[in-house]
């Protein structure tokens, strides 16, 4: 509950978005990976909280989007894994970061170049064993991760606002 | 059952919750859902139930012989991960084995002090090997386990202790280090427990009211940086336990040289490597390790225990509808295999051919659903004694949810 209060009064870290509780408790992570992933980057712009998935704009140091941000989280064999999703304005997702992983089974999954093999493919759909690698040990944690990436991607055609509809 | 209380449980919290967000800070918008359904799905869901279970036939074919098969449930396990904070957590497997057996098989608890340390003690798995860790049965190939993770790790080899694991994202490496409790090698029924057929496999506690004279030391590297890739360096180190510690007065030589008959130092160390590829998998694991004292302990126990043994195998597997559109996998294996008890022994024992054995198997997985297999296979088993090959045929069926 203190945690609870904590988030609502916004003293959950310092952000253009504090009422949002992926955003702030990962805000200095995702700006940190951001700035890697792309050195235009500039600031994240709340677009919409749907279910427990928080959409962010990404904008340039010029202002124009550069990018859809999805903080989320996926579903582990005992627990649930929170991360963060890329996708750009042509819709194709371009980074996959687990925030934080709970459990002590499948960390594996935060493998980055096993989520790499997201960012090349040019499907919709996204399935273990067919255009995905299975990775040793961490069997329940990768159908969670996808299960949500194809979520995501579902829910990025036909979300106004979002950078893909943009383009 | 369980699962009705889970969903009320989701329910009165999400209740709570709401009602709590709502009242105090009157939020507009659909915020204070959200807030609730956030944090219940990432904090609140506290109590986690799954389980695995494996049904099994064996039959031995025979020229000219008929023999009876054998149908087995041979495990059924519930297990259960309890949070009680984003940081502590509570995990156990009970598990009824053949039916009538009762084991617990995990319950320890951990801390998380952040993703490179996470302290944890209780009923823990010893890390060796690929299976003793993830041995629920659509984890690997076959009806049955492999044998080197049978006879020469004893699958499922889990004892009480406590010790510290964690893992560096960056770079992909796991740690686990542990002090657990060591194998009985002679038991307060004067029966020395190890030998050259069963090797350590009597001689597991399972955190049944085990003693312990001297604690033994476990640990583990597994490196997962490389996509695909899963490598496993293993140790275990320690003497066994025994009952003639107990109470044993440390002044009397002869009965402290008794004692010291009834133990044997064990040095184990494992490789093991799994590799996936497009629907190709390769999984391999080598096993070695050297008993110390065993030339007391075979004379004081009457037993035939090996100074050195060791196992490996090596397995390709297959998934054949991979290319197809079915989201069902079929997955064809096949394995080779080989453990030897009696690698060496120390002078007084006789070394043993019909405890160096090969075995090829050759099978099939139907997975329609992920966590759910239907398995056949064919084993053809062959010691140094034997003459020719002995053949099984095996069918079961395996779930982990």
């Amino acid at each position: 509950m203190i945690r609870l209060l904590i988030i609502l009064l916004g003293f959950g870290g310092v952000s253009a978005t504090p009422d949002q509780p992926f955003w702030a408790a990962y805000n200095k992570q995702v700006t940190k990976e951001l700035t890697v992933w792309s050195d235009i980057f500039n600031k994240a712009e709340h677009i919409k909280t749907t279910d427990t998935r928080e959409f962010y704009r990404i904008l340039s140091r010029s202002g124009e989007t550069a990018g859809t941000l999805v903080l989320t989280s996926a579903q582990g064999r005992f627990e649930r894994f929170d991360l963060m999703v890329v996708i750009d304005p042509a819709g194709k997702i371009s980074l996959i970061r687990i925030l934080k992983y709970r459990s002590e089974y499948g960390s594996e999954v935060t493998n980055k170049k096993w989520l790499a093999q997201f960012y090349t493919k040019p499907d919709s759909t996204f399935a273990l064993h067919k255009n995905i690698d299975a990775i040793s040990g961490a069997t329940y944690s990768s159908h969670g991760l996808i299960d949500e990436i194809n979520f995501i991607m579902d829910q990025m055609t036909d979300f106004p606002g979002s950078a893909a509809t943009l383009r | 059952m369980w699962l009705k209380l889970i969903t009320m449980k989701r329910l009165i919290y999400s209740f709570f919750i709401s009602v709590a967000a709502l009242s105090v800070f009157g939020q507009q918008d659909n915020s204070p859902q959200n807030l609730a359904s956030t944090l219940i799905s990432n904090t609140a869901q506290k109590l986690n139930i799954g389980g695995y279970a494996q049904v099994d036939m064996t039959s031995q074919l025979q020229s000219g012989k008929r023999s009876n098969a054998s149908l087995d449930v041979s495990r059924m396990v519930i297990s259960m991960g309890y949070r009680f904070s984003d940081k502590t957590q509570f995990l156990t497997e009970v598990e009824f084995e053949h039916v009538k057996e009762l084991y617990v098989e995990q319950a320890f608890l951990n801390h998380t002090f952040n993703d490179a340390l996470s302290f944890r003690a209780g009923l823990m798995l010893i890390p060796m090997g690929i299976i003793n860790e993830y041995h629920e049965p659509t984890a690997f190939n076959g009806v049955l386990r492999p044998m080197v993770d049978n006879t020469i790790v004893p699958t499922t080899w889990r004892e009480i202790g406590a010790g510290f694991t964690g893992r560096f994202q960056d770079i992909g490496l796991k740690y686990q280090v542990y002090l657990v409790n060591g194998f009985s090698s002679y038991g307060s029924d004067g029966k020395g427990t190890l030998n050259g057929s069963g090797y350590l496999r009597n001689g597991r506690q399972r955190g049944a009211k085990s003693f312990l004279s001297a604690p033994n030391l476990s640990a583990k590297l597994d490196y997962f940086g490389i996509m695909g890739l899963k490598i496993g360096l293993a140790g275990y180190f320690g003497d066994t336990q025994s009952a003639l510690f107990n109470n044993l007065d440390k002044s009397d030589g002869a009965l402290t040289a008794r004692a010291d008959s009834s133990i044997v130092g064990i040095a184990m160390v494992g490789l093991d490597a799994r590799y996936s590829w497009k629907g190709f998998q390769a999984r391999g694991q080598i096993i070695y390790a050297k008993q110390s004292n065993s030339s007391a302990y075979n004379s004081f126990t009457h037993g035939d225990l090996g100074s050195a043994v060791t196992g490996y195998y090596i397995e390709e597997s297959y998934n054949a509808f991979r290319l197809t559109s079915s989201s069902h996998q079929l997955n064809v294996f096949c394995r080779f295999e080989h453990y030897d008890t009696h690698l060496e022994v120390e002078p007084g024992t006789s070394r043993q051919d019909k405890f160096s054995v090969n075995e090829y198997v050759f099978g099939l997985g139907w997975k329609p659903a992920e966590g759910a297999v239907f398995k056949v296979d064919a084993r053809m088993r062959k010691s140094k004694a034997d003459s020719s090959f002995t053949t099984y045929l095996n069918a079961g069926i395996g779930v982990w949810f």
